[in-house]
C-alpha cells in the first residue's frame, strides 16, 4: 500500500510538472508546420488580411498572402502517453497532423454561404482528388517561408478540379486560418 | 522479371483468414520502442495467467500493423481485442473548440492518429468488426476522439464492454484495469462465423511489388470506398504479385483508395505502393488519378476513378 502511494505522489509530481512545462505551448495549440520546421505559414485571401497567425511559440511571421500555404499546412499534435522508463514517465512526443478538407453538410446552408448545393455536392464528390492534391503539394513544396511555390503548386493542380470545388476549397481555407487567428 | 505467383482470394466478410487463431483474446502490442513493447507482453500475460485465463485462451502480437489489426477485429474466433499503441491528437484552444462546435472551419480539420509502431494511423481500421466481439480496449491517449473522427461504431456500440479513453493514459495503470475488465467478461466457448451474404460483386485488385524493391517500405493497404472500409490487403514481398476479390454492396463505384495510413511527414521515397491495377464488376479497368505525366496525387494513399 505504501509502494502504491509513493507511486501515486510520483505520478501526481511528474504531471504537475509536465502540465507547468506545457502551460506555455497550450496556447500556441495550433502550430503550423511544415517539413518539421515551423516555417511555410500562411496568409489569407488577397493582401488585405494582414499577416500573422497569431499562433504563440511557432516561428516565422506571415508575410505575404498564400492560400497555397493554407491548403499545405499541417498542425501540431502531441502522442499521447504510453509510459516509459523506470517509473512513471510520461512521454510526450510531438508529430505532425495531417489538415484535411472534409465534406460539407448539404444540408446546413449555413456551412455554405455563397454557394449553391450543387456547387458543393460538386465539392464533396472530388473531395479524395482535393485531398490528394493537397499531399502532393505538402511533397513538392521546399523549405523556405516563403509561400509563393505552394502557390504555384496550386495553380496548376487546381486544374485538375471542377471550379466549384476550387472555389469552396480556397474559401474553407481562409475560414480555417482566420478561426485559427 | 517478377518472380509471379498469382493468388486469387476471397475476401468475405468472415472466414477469410488463412491463419485464423482459435483464442478468444487477441493482444496487439504496436509501440515503436522494442523495450517497451517487450516490457507491456511481458506484463500483459502474467495479468492474464494471474487473473484465470490459460495460454489457450489468449495471443499476444507485438509490431501488430493494420491487416493484423483488421484481421483480428474480423475473425469470428476473437471475442475480446485489446490494442496498445499512441494516440495522438491536435492540441487545440478553449476558443477554436468554442468555434468548431459553433460549426466554425467547416470544411477542414485536422487530422487525429491512433499509431502503430511504424508511426501509421490505424484508427480507419476500428471502422469494421465482428459482431462476436465482446469486449474491446484501445489503449491510447484520447482513443475516444480519434475513433468517433474516423467514424467508427465500435465506440457506441452498446453490444461491446469497452475501454477507450478520453483523455491521457498512463498505459500500466490503463493495461491493469483493462486485464480486470476483461476477468468479468463472460466468453463463450465457441463462436460461429456470420453467414456470408451472396456475392453479387467483386472489384478485382492486384498489386506487384517489383523485385528491387525494399520489403520494409511495402505496407498494408486499407481498402476505402467512400467512407466504408471493405478490407485491408496484406503487405507482399518484393517480387510477389497478388489478387484479390472483394466482395462489394454496389454496382456502381466511382472511386477506390487505398491507404497507408502512413504520416503526412514520410518522405516519399519511403512510400511504395508497388503496380496496382483496379477492375470493376463490369470489367472496366479504373485508372489512377495522376498528373497528365501519369505521376499519381497524394502521398499517402492512391486514389482509383473511373476512366
Amino acid at each position: 500500500m505504501k509502494n502504491i502511494k509513493k507511486i501515486v505522489v510520483m505520478a501526481a509530481v511528474i504531471m504537475s510538472i509536465m502540465s507547468t512545462g506545457f502551460a506555455k505551448e497550450s496556447h500556441a495549440l495550433i502550430g503550423l508546420a511544415f517539413k518539421s520546421k515551423p516555417v511555410k505559414v500562411i496568409g489569407g485571401v488577397g493582401a488585405g488580411l494582414g499577416v500573422g497567425l497569431g499562433v504563440y511559440g511557432y516561428a516565422t511571421a506571415v508575410t505575404t498572402a498564400s492560400l497555397g500555404g493554407v491548403i499545405v499546412g499541417a498542425v501540431f499534435m502531441y502522442y499521447g502517453v504510453i509510459v516509459a522508463g523506470v517509473g512513471l514517465v510520461i512521454l510526450d512526443e510531438k508529430n505532425i497532423s495531417d489538415i484535411e478538407f472534409k465534406a460539407i453538410d448539404v444540408n446546413r446552408p449555413e456551412y455554405y454561404t455563397g454557394f449553391s448545393r450543387e456547387q458543393v455536392e460538386t465539392y464533396n464528390n472530388e473531395l479524395a482528388q482535393l485531398n490528394s492534391i493537397r499531399q502532393t503539394m505538402i511533397a513538392e513544396s521546399n523549405d523556405t517561408a516563403d509561400t509563393s511555390d505552394a502557390e504555384a503548386l496550386w495553380k496548376i493542380y487546381s486544374s485538375y478540379l471542377s471550379p466549384a470545388t476550387v472555389k469552396i476549397a480556397e474559401q474553407n481555407a481562409a475560414n480555417f486560418l482566420t478561426m485559427i487567428r | 522479371m517478377f518472380k509471379t505467383l498469382i493468388l486469387v482470394f476471397i475476401l468475405g466478410f468472415s472466414g477469410f483468414l488463412h491463419q485464423a487463431s482459435a483464442q478468444p483474446v487477441r493482444v496487439l502490442i504496436s509501440i515503436s520502442k522494442d523495450r517497451i513493447s517487450e516490457r507491456f507482453s511481458n506484463k500483459v500475460y502474467h495479468k492474464l495467467i494471474r487473473n484465470g485465463f490459460s495460454e489457450e485462451d489468449f495471443s499476444i502480437t507485438q509490431d501488430a500493423d493494420q491487416h493484423t489489426l483488421y484481421q483480428s477485429l474480423n475473425d469470428p474466433q476473437t471475442q475480446a481485442l485489446i490494442w496498445i499503441s499512441h494516440g495522438a491528437t491536435p492540441r487545440l484552444s478553449r476558443k477554436m473548440k468554442r468555434q468548431i462546435a459553433n460549426g466554425a472551419g467547416n470544411g477542414m480539420s485536422a487530422q487525429p492518429e491512433l499509431v502503430d509502431y511504424r508511426g501509421d494511423n490505424v484508427a480507419p481500421v476500428f471502422k469494421k468488426y465482428s459482431k462476436n466481439i465482446r469486449y474491446v480496449a484501445v489503449v491510447g491517449c484520447n482513443s475516444q476522439e480519434i475513433l468517433d473522427y474516423v467514424g467508427s461504431g465500435i465506440a457506441t456500440d452498446d453490444a461491446i464492454e469497452k475501454y477507450i479513453p478520453t483523455k491521457k493514459i498512463i498505459a500500466q495503470f490503463a493495461i491493469r484495469k483493462v486485464i480486470k475488465q476483461l476477468s468479468n467478461i463472460e466468453l463463450l466457448d465457441s463462436t460461429t462465423a456470420e453467414p456470408m451474404e451472396p456475392i453479387q460483386n467483386t472489384i478485382s485488385i492486384t498489386r506487384t511489388i517489383p523485385s528491387d524493391a525494399d520489403s520494409d517500405l511495402i505496407r498494408p493497404l486499407r481498402i476505402m470506398i467512400g467512407n466504408e472500409l471493405m478490407g485491408v490487403l496484406p503487405a507482399l514481398q518484393a517480387g510477389e504479385t497478388r489478387t484479390w476479390q472483394i466482395p462489394v454492396s454496389e454496382d456502381k463505384i466511382k472511386q477506390v483508395k487505398l491507404e497507408t495510413g502512413q504520416n503526412i511527414m514520410t518522405d516519399p521515397t519511403k512510400i511504395n505502393f508497388g503496380d496496382l491495377k483496379i477492375t470493376l464488376p463490369d470489367q472496366t479497368s479504373m485508372k489512377i488519378f495522376s498528373k497528365t505525366d501519369g505521376t499519381p496525387f497524394g502521398l499517402n494513399f492512391r486514389l482509383f476513378i473511373l476512366p
